[in-house]
């Protein structure tokens, strides 16, 4: 029975948590397992990140049949296992719980879940709950511009509606268009439960009582065309072509027979991004299977990925709530213990909030975050390739003859060409050549049958270090200069950067803006600047960090400008600040 | 559930988590979810992404309208390419439902007059401006005594219009962009439509995205498939997700393996795990265990092609530290030990033992590193009569010498520790005092101090050193625990001793592969291993090492000393800097005399001038 306002008070929104989440796809029926990154504490790994299981919501049947509908139960799996017994790998299934913001007569504001004794405190229940998902496939379409080569499923249902309800795509079309994807033949993008709450019992730990919804993304598989069955694959290196030669390459099966499933007579098939000379949206143009081979057609291949907006909506003492979320499924997280030093919430963060505050409470740990993290990526990249493919591009823009030669970046600082990360790349390379006496100024290295990468090997070994407070501190606070050189300074605001390309530089980074009161700084050479993305110095490769990887749009990559500005006001304190050198725990630090 | 969320603080804004002092904390997904669900999981940077794309956010950067980027194609530019207008709409649009002074103005324009003339053919973003800056989105030059325009592709239209900000204020109007229409050479044209209003804010109250993005958008300009962008983009920048390079399965990626329970890997894996394979191999390929290749064009033949990855996707592993794995390992526990008790005990240890055994093993190191033959010194005979031999010996002496770098390293942080113990317990242990080579009158005879050519069974006592389980590494496993488990230290400084206590292992490795690399020549030593022999310390040349290395000893004592003074004192700190600096660069010398040296068979005698030791 509901309650007054008096009473009870009111609801004033509803909201999912998470508000967005990331599905992966696999085409195990089993979902993977939920863990939890953990710092490794075991002294023979180092100082990093681990995975480890975490309470793992389990669907199980509520009847006998085991049809729907299911409920969900507790577990704690032993270990994560990625791939099941058929070795299909385990897709990631994002649940969304569903919570109101709750406001009592004091006029306070609480989060509460919804759970079917809430809804009845206010008057409804959880079958006049209404979810309406949205899922599409917009690839085909945003190269083709034609709405008809969309696949859109969308399903509305009540709460307690407990079936699986199949987000089965199809193409919209008009009278007499080609549909991508037709009515009879779908697109399986996956699918969105719910599941019967449980009352919670005295002592649970964790409630079973909220109202939850669950995203189960397609298999990852690709579908085409009854044409896109074998093809010759081109042999080459990504990004490059082959000249139309049939019998070049070998020849492999591109989509399951069940699969073929989409029209032939939509322009997806045949496409061709250099059909024409008119530039193209999205980049890179050559995106699609069939790109490869000269003249670059499309075998009109897309895939059961996609991304979609949940809503709920209920009406409550007559007001109408609604609330949204959104997921994305995409490929799984093959190395799931290893974070992104460029992560979508970076980029987010980067895009949306003001610059960090810089406080001793909060800045030495959120750098020594970014470092784990920088470990973490670099743990796994392949320097050596990144760097020959790196430099030969700079050869390949800045019109060297020979991109061999040792000296053709002469007088240009820091190096483009082999002589990058060597010895003469000074005042950039350190470390590097301390640890690779052998190497030349060559692209790539040498290495026979029995060498270990040496690049690879030195990112990786410098930056395990790096990963520990102590030492990354002590890092920072000894050589914050070289710290400043050593770092790419990212893209400077609109503000920044000046009217005309090369009549003046961008802006100055304000190093010192954070020093502590009175300091007097060593000088420096050059100022240090943020980089232009219109000029060639400034989107060429080089080893400052992180060296030789790759930006949005193709250029060299830096961190965020939040991440670099807090990086800067970090040095900033340790080289004029003793207390910010403290350990914490010490009473000169008083961090803890 | 986990916990009550508060949207103001989440998803973002988590900057400030701590799980305590020197550990940042993890994100928690919400109850039942992978943290491969996380925003914090997927990539930010996009050529298109992995999860999303995030470049479409800046394709409805401006309420109201929707641009498109395009680049050029390999026929070259037409004039079109750069910010393309698609269309102006402020339908569903939710910026306008807000109520500011200049939401109005703008969709009073939008439904106006400039809405009237953005309608009609195809218009282009012209310029932006903001804080007072205005930059056109050209490419500028003198022609004929006339302004050329060229307009930059898309690329750089974007990065243009991804570095305006968006001021927190959202009364405030800081933005103004134009269009313009262009004629057939890409000239700007015409009367140009001037809008002033704001960046969209991307995400909405609730953390969410807006939904001004329709589903499927934010992913429209990813791969069609998703595998071709995994197996064929060159941009290879996702490793955190996508790796580069791994190392082979293991039966115990985690941790609590047989390694460390001091056993021997595994037959048949002679590679584990020392070297890189490359993730995305084609599995049934022979040459699968074959170490990563340097170039991607060597790569490519050993990896899935094109369409084949539609399809075989799955075969590809999962990581987990680095090393290819199945699942988490099962548990288990470390051997249980009695670590030191006393801060006294500990600090005699790092004092009287450890720090000098870091020095003595970081030079009897680099002494074998000097006995192997550099590959320059092969002659063509020797490398047609042992195909691979210099670059064994390259990578022998590489591997080798960061092992004696490393050990340097260590040297530095076992006083790094005892300062750090000398500050949190000043009444208790005595102040600090460097620690560079043994500290007192004479060398504990349990450290060897023979300086050795690389014999194989040189190398098989260095990898006993080094081994897990031996004493070293017991050693430093003692000191993480007594050192973690007292809240009287700094917080994070068992950190030190855990990263030394992973380099032994790493250490292990390293010199098994040595061992590995050079057996083929066992049996002809002067094929890889110069004729080196130590000499006496007054023989031509000595000195001046002896003296490169007193001095660098000199410079890092001072050094240490400085940098522990420096938590009180920027004058120190800059002390320390210089001194350190001073210390390698004596190391460099040092570096390339041994290596003159060595090559006349001459041996550097490190420990010739330690204390109480005569020559022998």
């Amino acid at each position: 029975m509901s309650g007054t306002v008096a009473e009870t008070g009111r609801i004033i929104g509803i909201f999912f948590d998470p508000p967005m989440a990331i599905a992966r796809v696999g085409a195990s029926p089993e979902p993977m397992e939920a863990y939890r990154w953990k710092v490794d504490e075991n002294p023979h790994r180092g100082v990093q990140t681990r995975i480890e299981p975490a309470p793992t919501l389990v669907p199980v049947p509520a009847s006998p049949a085991g049809e729907p509908p299911f409920r969900l139960k507790v577990e704690m799996p032993e270990r994560i296992v990625f791939k099941d017994g058929k070795e299909r790998v385990k897709p990631v299934a994002p649940f969304f719980e569903l919570w109101a913001r709750v406001q009592a007569r004091s006029g306070k504001v609480t989060a509460e879940p919804v759970t079917p004794a809430l809804l009845a405190r206010f008057g409804t229940r959880i079958h006049d709950l209404q979810f309406i998902v949205t899922a599409a496939n917009r690839k085909a379409q945003a190269r083709t511009k034609r709405a008809a080569d969309a696949a859109i499923a969308r399903v509305v249902f009540r709460a307690d509606s407990y079936a699986r309800h199949m987000l089965d795509a199809v193409s919209p079309h008009t009278e007499g268009e080609v549909q991508l994807v037709r009515p009879d033949a779908p697109l399986p993008l996956g699918h969105v439960q719910t599941f019967l709450t449980e009352p919670p019992e005295p002592g649970d730990r964790y409630r079973l009582d909220q109202v939850r919804l669950r995203f189960t993304p397609g298999k990852g598989d690709s579908f085409g065309p009854p044409e896109a069955s074998e093809a010759v694959a081109s042999p080459l290196a990504p990004g490059d072509f082959v000249p139309h030669v049939t019998e070049y390459g070998r020849i492999h099966r591109m989509t399951r027979p069940e699969n073929r499933i989409l029209s032939s007579g939509s322009p997806w098939l045949g496409y061709s991004f250099g059909a024409d000379t008119s530039p193209k949206w999205p980049t890179p143009m050559d995106s699609y299977d069939g790109a490869r081979i000269d003249p670059g057609r499309s075998w009109g291949l897309i895939d059961d990925t996609c991304d979609l907006v949940i809503e709920a909506r209920i009406a409550v003492a007559g007001h109408l709530l609604s609330t949204h979320a959104r997921a994305f499924a995409g490929p799984p997280d093959f190395a799931p213990d290893r974070r992104p030093m460029y992560s979508i919430r970076d980029e987010l963060e980067d895009r949306e909030l003001p610059p960090a505050p810089v406080d001793l409470e909060t800045t030495p740990n959120e750098i020594l975050d970014l470092f784990r993290r920088v470990f973490e990526t670099a743990s796994l990249v392949n320097l050596d390739q990144r760097r020959d493919w790196a430099l030969s591009g700079n050869a390949w823009m800045h019109g060297a003859r020979n991109k061999n030669d040792p000296n053709w970046d002469e007088g240009i600082s820091p190096r483009l060409g082999p002589a990058s990360m060597r010895r003469a790349d000074a005042p950039y390379a350190d470390l590097t050549p301390d640890y690779t006496p052998g190497q030349g100024e060559t692209l790539a290295p040498a290495s026979g049958a029995s060498e270990r990468l040496p690049y690879t090997t030195v990112v990786q070994q410098v930056h395990a270090r790096m990963a520990d407070s102590p030492v990354l501190r002590a890092y920072l606070a000894r050589r914050p200069d070289r710290v400043r050189d050593l770092v790419r300074p990212p893209f400077g605001w609109v503000s920044e950067l000046p009217a005309r390309v090369g009549v003046t530089p961008p802006a100055e980074v304000p190093v010192g803006r954070h020093h502590a009161e009175g300091h007097a700084p060593a000088p420096r050479g050059a100022p240090l600047r943020f980089r232009d993305p219109r000029t060639l110095p400034d989107t060429s490769y080089d080893m400052r960090m992180p060296p030789f990887m790759r930006h949005s749009m193709g250029v060299p990559l830096s961190v965020t400008r939040r991440q670099y500005d807090l990086l800067m006001a970090y040095l900033d304190k340790l080289e004029s600040d003793p207390a910010w050198r403290a350990e914490p725990g010490t009473d000169e630090g008083g961090a803890a | 559930m986990t916990g009550t969320p508060d949207r103001k603080i989440r998803p973002l804004n988590l900057s400030a988590r701590a799980a305590g002092p020197e550990m940042p904390a993890y994100p928690e997904p919400v109850l039942g979810n992978p943290a491969a669900t996380l925003m914090d999981s997927g990539v930010g940077n996009c050529f298109p992404g992995l999860e999303f794309d995030l470049r479409q956010l800046d394709v409805r950067f401006f309420p109201g309208l929707v641009f498109s980027f395009p680049g050029v194609t390999p026929a070259g530019p037409d004039g079109t390419q750069g910010a393309q207008l698609v269309y102006a709409d402020t339908t569903g649009d939710p910026v306008f439902a807000e109520d500011y002074p200049w939401v109005a103005d703008l969709a009073l324009a939008l439904g106006g007059p400039a809405g009237d003339a953005l309608s009609d053919g195809q218009w282009y973003l012209h310029a932006v401006e903001q804080k007072g800056r205005r930059i056109e989105l050209y490419d500028i030059s003198v022609w004929q005594n006339a302004l050329l325009y060229t307009p930059y592709e898309g690329e750089i239209a974007w990065w243009i219009i991804r570095l305006i900000e968006r001021d927190p204020d959202p009364a405030l109007a800081d933005l103004t962009i134009e269009l313009t229409q262009r004629d057939a050479q890409g000239q700007p044209t015409g009367q140009p439509v001037t809008l002033r209003g704001k960046r969209r804010a991307y995400l909405d109250d609730e953390g969410m995205i807006s939904g001004v993005y329709h589903p499927g958008e934010l992913t429209a300009s990813m791969c069609s498939p998703w595998t071709h962008d995994f197996r064929d983009c060159a941009c290879q920048y996702w490793a955190s997700n996508h790796p580069d390079v791994v190392l082979g399965e293991m039966d115990d990626p985690n941790d609590a393996g047989s390694l460390q329970a001091g056993q021997e890997p595994a037959p048949g894996d002679p590679l584990q795990p020392a070297s890189f394979l490359d993730w995305m191999r084609r599995r049934t390929d022979p040459a699968r265990d074959v170490q990563a290749q340097t170039t991607i064009d060597g790569a490519r033949p050993f990896r899935y092609d094109p369409y084949e990855i539609n399809l075989r996707w799955q075969e590809l592993d999962f990581v987990l530290q680095g090393q290819e794995a199945k699942a988490t390992p099962a548990g288990g526990t470390l051997p249980d030990r009695k670590p030191p008790e006393t801060p006294q005990q500990v600090y005699d240890d790092l004092r009287l033992n450890l720090a000098p055994l870091e020095y003595i093993l970081a030079l009897r190191y680099l002494y074998a590193t000097f006995s192997i033959r550099a590959p320059e010194e092969v002659t063509p005979q020797e490398e047609r009569a042992w195909p691979g031999l210099a670059a064994d010996l390259r990578a022998a002496r590489q591997i080798l010498l960061s092992v004696a770098i490393s050990e340097m390293t260590h040297l530095r942080w076992v006083n790094q520790m005892l300062w750090s113990l000398s500050a949190a317990l000043p009444g208790e242990l005595p102040g600090y005092r460097p620690a560079v080579g043994p500290a007192t009158d004479c060398v504990d005879p349990q450290h060897s101090l023979a300086l050795e050519r690389a014999l194989p069974e040189v190398i098989a006592e260095f990898v006993a050193l080094e081994r897990p389980g031996g004493e070293i590494d017991r050693e430093y496993e003692d000191l993480v625990t007594h050192l973690r488990g007292n809240p009287a230290y700094p917080a994070g400084l068992f950190q030190l001793a855990v990263r030394i206590d992973s380099d032994g292992l790493a250490h292990y490795h390293k010199f098994r592969d040595i061992a590995r690399i050079l057996a083929p020549y066992e049996a002809q030593s002067g094929l890889y291993l110069r004729t080196l022999t130590e000499a006496p310390p007054d023989a031509p040349g000595m000195p001046q090492a002896l003296d490169l290395l007193d001095a660098a000893v000199a410079d890092l004592r001072e050094g240490y000393r400085a940098e522990a003074a420096s938590a009180g004192s920027n004058a120190e700190r800059s002390i320390a800097e210089a001194r350190i600096i001073a210390a390698r660069d004596r190391m460099h010398a040092l570096w390339e005399t041994g290596e003159a040296l060595a090559r006349d068979g001459l041996g550097i005698p490190f420990f010739a001038r330690l204390p109480g030791r005569a020559h022998g």
